[in-house]
């Protein structure tokens, strides 16, 4: 059975190439297009894993994160943090909403997977 | 001294009270006989029945001459006169009773009493004339009694022998009456001598004696002396032991125990041995006497010597001055300490001793002595300077004792002087050291005084100083801490008042739309609630030069109010003087010398401007508008830089997001994830995805250098060695130059020490000179070397490209160019990566450098320091 991810982007185009990427590595991807339906997914659905935008309307990636580790049915998700913004993501601000990781645009996609790999497996 | 204040001795005091006595004996025993006459009474008339009467004539001759005898020692020169008149009657009735005798006449004076006093029927003896020796008797007494109290030398020895001679008469007529010699008492054929006439005659002529106890021939028997003594004592016996030998010696004769000449032997014997009695008895009393008065005189003389010695001891004056005759005795200390001698001013002394006297001392000693010496006081103690021949005064320090006779008149004084002029000038001397040292203590003390004041004044000006400066240190420390403007004002207010002890601070700011002041902050000290003057003054505006805020706003300079209660441009003055403030103080905050707010402060007391205040406080005003100013330029910086943060972040996100997107797409297009591609579609996607890799190391790049620029790379420099990371990198290019058909050689120096670096960053760095190296290199090789050199750790990349002009060197680092030349191929690249790679390399601590030959290579170094640690 496939992995399910859940994953966050406000913009359309770059969320349907990421899901797009990740369906084509075998995964099976749920997707929101703002923060709270993200959380609202991630909680119900309770998925292997949770790739949130940083950057959404509503919620952002962070908060949104954040709320996953502070609830004990969802803490145990792995959730990587998407930005293009090399500026504003630090790793203190992901390590500081307990998130395990950051991927930044653009990003080749071996390199995507390889990171889903590295947090979940197949 | 007069003769009367000569005291009698005792034996002439009596010898006056007898005199006294026996004249009035004789009057009365003339006045026994008179009466006989008158009454017939024999025995007053002769005593024993048959003896020879005494005359009338007689009777009153004895009671004149007793008359004079006590008259003549009468003090009274007049009184005398008439015992000189009683002396010349007798001696007249007794000249004229003789001359009668002698030339046979009758001068009828026999009988001129007689007649008058007894009856005539009474027969009596022949003319009832006294006797011849009578008649001498009376005449010697009564020339004795004349010449009687005469200071006349020959006068005093016609008395004295006149009376002499009447005693010797009546002693032989006594004598013979004692005897039964009447040849003795009986010249002639007439009269004989009465035995009361004898007696009484003897008794007169002592009498006489007796009654000038200080006559020349009396004085040796009336004298206390010693030989005075002895002759009263032997006198007496003289006159009585021989009358009785004579006596005894004559009644043995009668009595026929032996003849005339064993008689007269007899006599002479018993005369012989009585005198020898006497003599013994007077050698014996002289020879006491001078044992006494030897041992008297031994006592003087060692009285004499120790007085000497007292008075050579204490080294006194001595003096001695009889009121009397006014003439003085002094010893010669005295007449060194004084100045004078005594003897030789005579009568004078005093007169000497006042008119030397020192003129503030004169008066004061004349009083003294004065009073002494006329108010019964004894002791005189007085101190005084007496002007010496040379002119300069002597010290004396004078003490007296007063000898006052039985009335208490003043006789004599008797004292000591002591020169005290030495002690006197040591004690000046003392006294002027004390001064001079009481001066010098005084000056002393106040120049202490003065030196103390003017270090509490300094250290008065120094604390106030010290005040100032903390204040303004702590002003400045509150205005460098500040976090904004409004609690840096907060701040200062409560420092100030603090510091000052003023009780209330406001600020005011310029509302430049309504052209008036606001109170935006309001300050009091926690011990007092001041509510209705901070209502007051955040309540009220100031128009310019109106109020405190509005004058310091209008003049740009501080202003002091002493007291605000009775200022007229004080609009709050109600207020103020309701919560009891007075002085008032207030400086302008100056941005670029326009006033922007006004700070105040408020005193409970009144008081005058204090320069140093103001001055100090309006530094704070400079600094408060410098702190705005600063304040406002870093708000703009902050902004400005918030701006350009936002800028970048957004581009990063609106550039990477589509970029991402059309990668990801291309890259599955390529892939044939959406179905086969045909070559001519492959080669086209592929150049998209290069120039879309491109674009990414572009904004990537230019984020980088903003980040740099923008301090807002976090760096961990950390110790670790170089080649490793060296090597690695290196491995990554090997690819590529083997694509582009070049050689990359590997020189890693040995056993090189860590050096100190960002790994990331150097990566980077190094990662980009080896890009450049291979892009700009044809053919050839790219060596990377490890080396320590010049103390840091150097890492060179050098290249057989077509290398760097020398006029281009300087272009090389800097951001976004890229050297262009001529017929060199169009090598794509942003410029930026150099300029990165130099900010990179300076932000280790390190340095970059380049050298170049052109049309020959080019070397790259970069040096990082060593890890010392």
């Amino acid at each position: 059975m496939a992995k399910r991810i859940v994953l966050a982007d406000d913009e359309q185009d770059g969320l349907e190439m990421t899901a797009d990427q990740l369906t084509s590595a075998g995964y099976e991807v749920i997707l929101a297009h703002d923060g709270a339906e993200a959380l609202e997914l991630v909680t119900k659905l309770l998925p292997d894993m949770a790739l949130l935008d940083i950057r959404m309307p509503h919620m952002t990636g962070y908060e949104v994160c954040e709320h996953i580790k502070n609830n004990q049915t969802t803490a145990q998700i792995p959730v990587l943090l998407i930005t293009a913004n090399s500026i504003a993501v630090t790793p203190e601000k992901v390590r500081n909403v307990k998130g395990d990781g950051y991927i930044l645009r653009p990003c080749k996609a071996p390199d995507l997977i390889k990171r889903i790999r590295d947090c979940i497996g197949w | 001294m007069t003769p009367q204040e000569t005291p009698l001795s005792p034996s002439a005091a009596l010898a006056l009270k007898w005199a006294r006595y026996a004249g009035v004996l004789i009057v009365l025993v003339g006045c026994a006989v008179l009466a006989g006459w008158i009454f017939n009474i024999e025995v007053l008339k002769s005593v024993f029945p048959g003896f020879a009467t005494m005359k009338v004539n007689t009777a009153i001759c004895l009671i004149v001459a007793g008359l004079g005898i006590r008259l003549q020692m009468s003090q009274n020169v007049i009184v005398q006169w008439g015992a000189r008149l009683c002396g010349l009657f007798v001696s007249l009735i007794g000249a004229v009773s003789l001359s009668e005798y002698i030339w046979n006449w009758n001068a009828h004076i026999d009988t001129l009493f007689y007649d008058s006093i007894v009856a005539e029927s009474f027969q009596v003896a022949p003319h009832g004339r006294m006797s011849i020796t009578t008649a001498v008797m009376s005449t010697l007494m009564g020339i004795s009694l004349f010449a009687a109290n005469t200071r006349f030398r020959s006068l005093i020895m016609l008395n004295v022998g006149t009376a002499l001679l009447v005693a010797t008469f009546s002693l032989l007529a006594t004598a013979g009456y004692f005897y039964g010699a009447s040849s003795l008492y009986s010249f002639g054929p007439y009269a004989t001598v009465a035995l009361h006439t004898a007696l009484s005659f003897l008794v007169l002529s002592g009498a006489m004696f007796l009654s000038l106890p200080t006559s020349p021939i009396m004085i040796e028997i009336t004298s206390d002396y010693s030989g005075s003594t002895i002759a009263r004592r032997l006198l007496f016996l003289a006159a009585i032991l021989p009358l009785i030998m004579g006596e005894v010696s004559l009644w043995g004769e009668q009595q026929g125990y032996y003849d005339t000449p064993m008689g007269v032997a007899l006599q002479a014997l018993s005369n012989i041995a009585v005198f020898t009695v006497l003599i013994w008895l007077t050698a014996h009393s002289i020879n006491t006497s001078d044992a006494q008065r030897e041992g008297v005189s031994k006592k003087l003389a060692d009285n004499e010597e120790r007085m000497r010695l007292i008075m050579k001891a204490t080294n006194d004056g001595i003096w001695d001055w009889d009121l009397t005759t006014r003439c003085a005795w002094s010893n010669a200390v005295f007449a060194t300490a004084m100045g004078f001698d005594c003897a030789s001013e005579g009568n004078k002394v005093h007169e000497y001793w006042a008119e030397h006297l020192h003129p503030d001392d004169r008066e004061r000693c004349l009083a003294s002595l004065d009073l002494v010496i006329n108010s019964g006081q004894q002791y005189w103690t007085e101190e005084f300077r007496i002007r010496q021949a040379d002119g300069h005064y002597n010290y004396i320090l004078i003490r007296g004792y007063v000898v006052r006779d039985d009335n208490g008149n003043a006789l004599r004084m008797v004292g000591s002087v002591m020169d005290m002029t030495h002690q006197k000038r040591i004690e000046e001397e003392l006294r002027t050291s004390r001064d001079e040292l009481d001066a010098k203590v005084q000056e002393r003390t106040k120049e202490i005084q003065i030196a103390n004041e003017s270090l509490s004044k300094e250290v008065l000006q120094r604390d106030r100083f010290n005040s100032r400066l903390l204040i303004q240190y702590s002003v400045s420390k509150v205005i460098s801490d500040a976090k904004s403007l409004d609690e840096v004002i907060h701040k200062i207010l409560a420092l100030v008042c603090t510091q000052l002890g003023w009780q209330v601070a406001a600020v005011w700011r310029v509302n430049a739309a309504k052209n008036v002041m606001e109170c935006t902050d309001f300050w009091h000290t926690p011990l007092k609630d001041f509510a209705e003057f901070e209502k007051a003054t955040r309540q009220t505006t100031f128009a310019p030069e109106i109020g405190l805020p509005g004058r310091v706003w209008s003049f740009g300079e501080p202003a002091w109010i002493k007291d605000v209660t009775k200022d007229v441009n004080f609009p709050r003055a109600p207020y103020a003087e309701k919560e009891n403030l007075h002085a008032a103080f207030g400086f302008p905050i100056l941005v670029a010398g326009h006033v922007i707010g006004v700070i105040e402060f408020f005193n409970n007391e009144v008081q005058p401007p204090d320069g140093d205040l103001m001055q100090s406080l309006s530094s704070i005003g400079n600094q408060l508008g410098q702190l705005i100013i600063r304040k406002e330029a870093e708000a703009k910086v902050e902004e400005a830089v918030a701006i350009r943060e936002e800028f970048t972040s957004m581009v990063s996100h609106e550039l990477r997001s589509p970029l991402s997107v059309i990668q990801g797409g291309v890259e599955m297009v390529l892939d044939g994830v959406d179905g086969p591609i045909n070559d001519a579609q492959k080669k086209h996607l592929t150049a998209s995805l290069r120039n879309v890799d491109r674009l990414g190391r572009l904004i990537n790049n230019v984020l980088d250098f903003q980040k740099i620029e923008s301090g807002n790379v976090k760096l961990q420099i950390e110790p670790q060695e170089v080649n490793g990371l060296v090597d690695e990198l290196a491995d990554g290019f090997q690819e590529v130059a083997k694509k582009k058909g070049l050689h990359l050689e590997l020189e890693l120096g040995k056993n090189l020490p860590r050096a100190l670096y960002d790994k990331d960053a150097i990566a980077q760095v190094v990662t980009n000179l080896l890009s450049n190296a291979m892009k700009f290199t044809e053919k050839g090789k790219v060596t990377i070397k490890t080396e320590q050199k010049n103390g840091a750790i150097c890492i060179t990349v050098a290249d057989e490209g077509m290398g760097i002009k020398e006029e281009d060197k300087h272009k090389l680092f800097k951001s976004f160019s890229q050297i262009r030349s001529q017929g060199s191929p169009n090598i794509p690249g942003s410029g930026l990566g150099l300029a990165i790679s130099k900010k990179m390399v300076e932000a280790n601590h390190g340095e970059i450098s380049v050298e170049s030959s052109y049309g020959h290579g080019t070397s790259f170094y970069v040096k990082l320091p060593i890890d010392k640690g």
